[in-house]
């Protein structure tokens, strides 16, 4: 397997001539971490392939604007982070011309489309952490997902989401307050 | 009453989720199948024989545009001269005619 250099990756994708196939060495070398980040959020393989393609699409139309300042990770973590929001959002509002209950959101919906997933292979608890999961908001989601399953740090995701560590953790542990909670009223 | 559900947030923690199979294998592929080809730099080439036509043609609307801003500067000139001249001439004739002579003047003047 070839050897990762960041700094000779990204001189490859300011030359015109290796642009592309620095940008395939690229995709080759990041794309099954984006996948889960992707997945972990949206939570249907569908919509994780579809958001996939948007953040690499996206990435190599913007690649000029690439200043260098933040890692390659971090860059592309952020693109596919703001298209599962775009998408979460998307999501949404169809579900929620649908739903009745408008407090609902239509994250129940979410759900809902989940327990339909032929790519979720979780037992009882995964499953009710993924129902409890489904009803945060979008972004406390997303924080919830990269520091429980993507295991990154505060930092990485505060890079990411452009939120302070501090308003990073006070998210995390009141979305862990939440599913606890959620969890307490599934047992009674 | 369901049994006690005990989730550790602070171990790592296990996917529950599944990709198709040989998803990644063919993911990179698929990837840059879609990613729109790029945009060639814009090559600027002149042959020499191109750069000599466009120097001519510059130095021919310049010449154009020296040679007629110069003839109207003469044609300016020569106007205000004759200008001049011709007022000078008419205040002179005026001046010598004398007051008995005023309204003939006036007739074969104005």
């Amino acid at each position: 397997m070839q050897q990762y250099d960041e700094k000779e990756m990204v001189e490859h994708l300011m030359n015109e001539k290796t642009r592309r196939r620095a940008f395939e060495q690229m995709v080759n070398h990041f794309s099954r971490r984006l996948y889960w980040q992707i997945r972990h959020v949206v939570v249907i393989h569908e919509d994780a392939d579809d958001v996939l393609q948007n953040t690499f699409i996206k990435a190599w139309k913007s690649l000029d604007t690439f200043k260098g300042e933040a890692k390659l990770s971090t860059w592309l973590y952020r693109i596919a982070y703001n298209e599962s929001i775009t998408l979460l959002n998307k999501r949404r509002n169809e579900l929620s011309l649908d739903a009745d209950d408008e407090d609902d959101d239509g994250r129940e919906a979410a759900y809902l489309q989940l327990e339909s997933d032929p790519y979720f292979d979780g037992d009882e608890t995964q499953r009710l952490l993924e129902e409890a999961v489904c009803r945060l908001p979008d972004k406390q989601r997303a924080v919830f997902k990269m520091k429980y399953y993507d295991e990154m740090k505060y930092e990485e995701i505060s890079e990411v989401t452009g939120t302070t560590t501090g308003a990073l953790k006070a998210s995390y542990h009141l979305a862990v307050e939440k599913i606890t909670k959620f969890l307490k009223a599934y047992e009674q | 009453m369901n049994s006690k559900i005990n989730i550790d947030f602070d171990a790592p923690a296990k996917n529950p989720y599944t990709v198709p199979a040989d998803y990644f294998d063919t993911l990179t592929e698929r990837i840059m199948q879609n990613v729109p080809e790029g945009k060639k730099p814009r090559r600027f080439f002149l042959h020499p024989m191109h750069w000599a036509a466009a120097a001519a043609c510059v130095a021919l609307v310049w010449s154009a545009y020296i040679y007629v801003h110069k003839t109207s500067a003469i044609e300016t000139d020569t106007v205000a001269v004759a200008d001049m001249e011709y007022a000078a001439e008419e205040d002179y004739s005026y001046a010598i005619i004398g007051n008995g002579d005023i309204l003939t003047y006036l007739d074969e003047n104005y």
